[in-house]
């Protein structure tokens, strides 16, 4: 999955048997939710042959941060499986609207090619196995399982 | 989230390949309700990650669970529940987990044999994988080779292989070879959120990726273990058969999302409390449970006609390679088995007959010949239970006993089970080194990812021996045969 190019923005796990797993950092909760999607990405192709054609928008609203951030993982492997999509580019915008997180994403990517695209795992599901998202001094930290 | 202990819990040996932990090993609230029970030689035992003894004995604090919460021989850390892991609970005071059946809902093994011998097939085994690699999509973002309409959606999800075979995708006699006929009853499409219907329009007659794959498999005459109940099964030294492995793909995995979002926030409510937040569940009363199962029938249904459709592909790329029709190369279905289920069924506990909803995750149902729904055609053999092993080291055949309904509510294991992370296994082993040693050792690999290769390694499972020996000490499931990998398709 990720190579050094991605230090400081995410690092996969050996943490589960039979799955994939990735901590991702940021600054801010913006970064950190845009990051775990770079890793999905990554954990799907190498999103760097992934040209972004095609734009997509995701809105979710939540009162549990972490439920947040697991939906908006799992919305992007449905977008994937249901559209043909890999996605390399990820804009967030979480708002903190008083007991109620609200999220917007603009993805961009472009529909599945074999030929161009290299095939790596197909993510059944974003599970809460492990799932943590906390705040430190240096900014937040996820902890993702992935079920592949 | 859960935490590993550094040791062991006290495991107490009962058999000589039955293990259990004390309900004392968690005392407090959510307390464990039964012992927790593993399946394993002293061998296997030794190797099971820490994870197996954390989470099955998790399950063991679950309301409603009957007898003991199981984990089979190859078990590994999972979810929620282990992999490999086996539970009843009362349908009336217990509850239903998604996280005890998985994402990938009816994932499951189907067995298709032919009159073909190695002889036959040894010369165009090339151009017979190559064939069925561009016949069965695999891979991530693979398309399916039926696209439905979202009526047709609807009659694949209560109707399943049925549908199948009425549109032309199989023949009629593959029905009663099918766990459930192909068709679970009480799947309600109204239960199907918006976005797994679509997750799910272009998914049918496709493998998908990890370790789901089609293998062309041969039969040795030194691995025939019974030669009765090989020959009842249909089974002949040197044949070539055909194993399939894969699930619901996107539509089980979008409607057990849906599911374990719609329970988490629940649970409080219900006065349920869970040590992981995988083992979400809902009171299997409630409306919700009841509207889960109803859709993850449908999910079920749905992985039956996707391996009936892979099925359809594979006879007629046999057919194109021999220049014969499916039915005179004698490509008739063994059987088809779901090993990521919840069923309700009835089992003797303490003496009386009691309705219970078993989760197997990871594991085999394996009923007996007595057993009623055991299909009328293997009434003296048991019903078969299809074991996948690694790519590398081949599989089994094996049948269902009558003593498996009282030793573990009628389950076996489901295949080898892994030893290593895919994170370790991809450092360890090279994608394209591994598929020249296994074409040196004839066996031909057609996959869509290197990376995805490596991470099937044959080291990076458990002794499929130790773990299919383990379940016949239990008296448990019986070995027909061994089949060994001669090609193999994956994702």
């Amino acid at each position: 999955m990720a190579k050094s190019k991605f230090a400081g923005k995410f690092k996969p796990l050996d943490i589960v048997t039979a799955e994939a797993a990735f901590e991702s950092y940021g600054k801010t909760l913006d970064e950190v939710f845009a990051n775990s999607a770079l890793a999905i990405a990554e954990t799907m192709t190498d999103s760097a042959k992934v040209k972004p054609k095609i734009k997509k928008s995701i809105r979710l609203v939540n009162s549990d941060l972490n439920a947040l951030l697991v939906d908006f993982l799992n919305e992007i492997v449905r977008m994937t499986d249901t559209d043909k999509l890999f996605f390399s580019k990820f804009k967030t915008k979480i708002t903190d609207a008083g007991g109620t997180w609200i999220l917007q994403a603009e993805l961009a990517g472009e529909k599945i090619n074999p030929k161009k695209h290299e095939l790596r795992a197909d993510i059944k599901a974003v599970t809460w196995h492990m799932f943590e998202l906390k705040e430190s001094k240096k900014g937040w930290t996820a902890r993702v399982v992935l079920d592949i | 989230m859960i935490q590993l202990p550094k040791e062991r819990p006290p495991v107490k040996q009962i058999s000589e390949v039955v293990w259990e932990i004390s309900p004392d090993y968690k005392k407090d609230e959510p307390k464990m309700l039964v012992p927790a029970r593993i399946y394993a030689t002293k061998k296997l035992m030794e190797q099971m990650d820490m994870g197996i003894f954390e989470q099955i004995s998790n399950v063991a604090c679950l309301p409603g669970i009957q007898k003991a919460a199981m984990a089979m021989p190859d078990a590994h850390w999972g979810y929620g529940f282990p992999v490999g892991g086996v539970a009843a609970f009362d349908t009336k005071t217990g509850i239903i987990s998604p996280g005890g059946i998985g994402y990938d809902i009816n994932c499951g093994m189907r067995l298709i044999r032919t009159d073909l011998t190695w002889d036959d097939i040894k010369d165009k085994l090339k151009p017979l994988v190559d064939t069925l690699f561009k016949l069965v999509p695999a891979g991530v973002g693979g398309h399916g080779t039926v696209k439905l309409t979202p009526q047709q959606h609807k009659e694949v999800m209560v109707d399943g292989a049925k549908w199948c075979v009425k549109n032309n995708y199989g023949w009629q006699e593959d029905i009663e070879r099918i766990e459930d006929s192909g068709a679970i009853e009480g799947a309600d499409p109204a239960k199907v959120s918006e976005s797994a219907v679509k997750r799910g329009a272009a998914g049918l007659g496709t493998l998908g990726s990890g370790n789901h794959y089609l293998e062309i498999q041969v039969v040795k005459k030194e691995n025939i273990y019974d030669e009765k109940l090989a020959k009842s099964l249909g089974i002949f030294p040197n044949q070539v058969c055909i194993m399939v492995h894969c699930g619901s793909r996107g539509f089980g995995h979008q409607i057990c999302t849906d599911y374990v979002s719609n329970f988490k926030p629940k649970m409080q409510g219900w006065g349920l409390k869970t040590r992981d937040f995988e083992l979400a569940c809902a009171p299997f009363q409630s409306n919700e449970a009841q509207d889960y199962l109803a859709a993850m029938r449908c999910a079920a249904n749905y992985a039956f006609a996707n391996r009936q459709l892979i099925m359809h592909r594979i006879r007629e790329g046999f057919s194109k390679i021999f220049n014969q029709d499916a039915e005179k190369l004698g490509m008739n279905l063994i059987y088809d088995v779901a090993h990521n289920i919840a069923k309700v069924e009835k089992h003797t506990i303490d003496g009386k007959t009691k309705e219970v909803v078993m989760h197997r995750k990871g594991a085999t149902r394996a009923f007996g010949p007595n057993r009623k729904e055991t299909p009328k055609i293997y009434r003296d053999t048991g019903q078969p239970v299809i074991v996948g092993g690694s790519m590398e080291t081949g599989s089994f055949l094996c049948v269902g006993t009558d003593h498996a309904e009282l030793e573990t509510f009628g389950s076996t294991m489901h295949g080898s089970g892994r030893t290593m992370s895919r994170t370790a296994a991809i450092k360890q082993f090279q994608g394209k080194k591994l598929y020249d040693d296994m074409l040196k050792r004839g066996i031909y690999v057609k996959s869509v990812s290197w990376e995805g290769l490596a991470e099937e390694a044959g080291l990076a499972y458990k002794d499929i021996n130790q773990v299919v020996d383990t379940m016949e000490i239990a008296d448990v499931s019986k070995k027909v045969c061994r089949l060994v990998p001669v090609g193999n398709v994956k994702g």
